[in-house]
């Protein structure tokens, strides 16, 4: 394994509780951060799943008072209006603690809250001023519903075309348990899983935080198997809803861990090369940022292959220690970036077309490829421009580098 | 859900009677095997004299007291955690955790490799009150059940399984 670390700073600020029983922990957990009387945020997804159940069954017997806000809408953004009712709900009944149930636009607003409830609501002028010295924020526990972008995890919220981003604002404890999962889209899920794999695997090849690599190493186990299951139906479509049986629950638990990895590493890896692009991937291409993601992957670690890189850990995750005994070391590379191509050639064939190959198969069109690299350029990257092109020329028709 | 709601905590009766019964059962038991077994005497000679312990769930019990008195006598000193000090704390996170370990749908060390457990107080004597539980257990249950609660089951001699072990059960109904 070839790369040496020099110099890193990792720092997860979210504990994670995963299995079948880890609601039950809820109640001593946020007991032991001094709080007893929890706010809950959910959205119409996990209502109709009837997601808060089992939270109601876990804080029996806790002595905890729960304060359950009605379900935001997954669809429409959330406005001021329901920030105000939230600070007033949560002020005047003595809440001390919140519980997000859901995905990304719950997540948020509990960010958000969190910050108005402990800084004052003027914090979400000044947010800039309480990066330090400011008073901690109160309990912040995300309960997931469904596999999200990784976005739920990390420091940052978004909120009213606002962006904030404060090291505190990662939840203090991020709880995986089967009975939440709630039902979603095929389409949704794949794009989560991807995400995942995308960052974890670049993660994997080109940082150099070895605890990052150890977190994105889970995450490839984490994603292999459950994404392949869910896609090895007869009948794939978009619009398909899983969870159906208790497999899929599990196999839908192991991809929203995953997502809660993601956030993790999103946070602590900051040159993400392949996260940005696919983020900036513009609205006339049909791939979900997760999609793009993974197509110019294979581009990205051909072109940083020969500096900065290792393709051991990233061959191991992705084929197993069996199959990576076979390979010589001299050959790890080429087939680690080969394998990636295979897996985006599977998931294409399993999905019958819906999970592009290429940048052409995303529906891109070339002329406007222009635009999308003024798109890219314009977040913040330390990477030359021309290499970000060849990455875009390449994964347009995913031709390999060596060929030209 | 339209309105905002509040949800006041509820009690799980069945759950706490099945625990309070169980665990009255196995205090009992613990003292009738520190009279009998030689391998939970040595534990207990290990444990300082007025020493007590206490087996729970958060943040309200049911509870189970055991001490050991001037005389090195162990006592089972009821469910009431508040009547005298205790030197260690042996507490599963919740009730539901709880129940999972005395159904005995989880063993011991997979309720503690799950982080279902925490401990207040020195680790040595909390070790000791595990293994005293897993002997206790061993007495109590058919083999059936006692090997789903603990990790391996022993191999005792044939005095012990059967001779020790009826004194053992006799001693816990009489409390002696």
């Amino acid at each position: 394994m070839g790369m040496e670390p020099t110099e890193f700073t990792f720092l997860c600020r979210t504990k994670t509780s995963f299995g079948k029983s880890a609601l039950d922990h809820l109640p001593f957990d946020l007991s032991s951060m001094g709080a007893h009387k929890p706010f809950v945020l959910q959205d119409n997804q996990t209502s109709e799943s009837h997601c808060t159940k089992p939270l109601i069954q876990a804080f029996k017997e806790s002595e905890m008072t729960l304060g359950i806000y009605p379900a935001l809408d997954r669809e429409c953004p959330v406005d001021m209006e329901t920030l105000k009712n939230c600070y007033q709900l949560f002020t005047d009944k003595g809440f001390d603690s919140i519980i997000a149930l859901g995905g990304k636009q719950v997540v948020d607003l509990a960010k958000v809250l969190n910050m108005a409830v402990s800084w004052g609501p003027e914090a979400l002028e000044t947010s800039h001023e309480h990066s330090v010295g400011a008073p901690p924020l109160v309990p912040l526990a995300y309960v997931p519903t469904t596999a999200g972008d990784g976005r739920e995890t990390d420091c940052s919220a978004i909120f009213n075309g606002k962006r904030f981003d404060l090291p505190g604002l990662a939840p203090d404890i991020a709880l995986i348990d089967q009975s939440m999962m709630a039902r979603d889209t095929l389409n949704n899920i794949v794009n989560a899983a991807l995400t995942c794999l995308a960052v974890s695997c670049e993660t994997l090849a080109l940082s150099k935080n070895p605890p990052a690599r150890a977190y994105a190493a889970t995450a490839v186990g984490l994603v292999m198997t459950p994404l392949f299951a869910l896609l090895n139906k007869d009948t794939y479509s978009d619009t398909t809803i899983f969870p159906n049986n208790k497999k899929d629950q599990y196999h839908l638990s192991c991809l929203v861990h995953a997502s809660a990895i993601t956030g993790y590493l999103i946070t602590n890896v900051r040159s993400l090369i392949g996260f940005k692009m696919g983020n900036a991937m513009p609205k006339s291409c049909f791939a979900s940022p997760g999609r793009a993601m993974l197509v110019v992957l294979p581009a990205i670690l051909e072109i940083f292959s020969n500096t900065d890189s290792d393709m051991d850990l990233l061959l191991l995750n992705l084929l197993g220690q069996d199959a990576f005994c076979t390979i010589p070391s001299s050959q790890h590379g080429v087939t680690a970036i080969q394998t990636l191509r295979n897996i985006l050639n599977n998931l294409y064939g399993l999905s019958k077309g819906a999970i592009p190959r290429t940048l052409a198969d995303a529906g891109m069109n070339s002329g406007k490829m222009d635009i999308y690299f003024k798109a890219i350029c314009q977040q913040e990257f330390d990477v030359d421009p021309d290499k970000i092109k060849a990455i875009l020329i390449h994964s347009f028709d995913g031709q390999p580098m060596a060929q030209g | 859900m339209d309105t905002f709601i509040e949800v006041k905590p509820q009690k799980k009766i069945f759950q706490r009677i099945y625990l309070s019964i169980m665990l009255w059962f196995v205090g009992r038991a613990i003292q009738a095997a520190s009279r009998v077994d030689e391998q939970v005497k040595n534990e207990f000679n290990t444990m300082p004299d007025n020493y007590t312990f206490s087996l729970g769930a958060f943040p309200h019990g049911p509870y189970m007291v055991i001490g050991k008195d001037d005389n090195g006598k162990v006592r089972y000193l009821g469910s009431d955690i508040e009547k005298q000090p205790v030197d260690l704390e042996l507490t599963l996170k919740s009730m539901a955790h709880f129940f999972l370990l005395f159904t005995f749908m989880e063993s011991t060390p997979t309720a503690n490799s799950r982080d279902r457990m925490c401990v207040n107080g020195d680790v040595p004597p909390a070790c000791a009150a595990v293994r005293i539980l897993d002997i206790v257990q061993v007495y109590l249950l058919p083999k059936f059940i006692a090997k789903l609660a603990i990790k391996r089951y022993p191999r005792w001699s044939f005095k012990r399984h059967t001779l020790d072990r009826a004194l053992v059960l006799i001693r816990t109904l009489i409390g002696f």
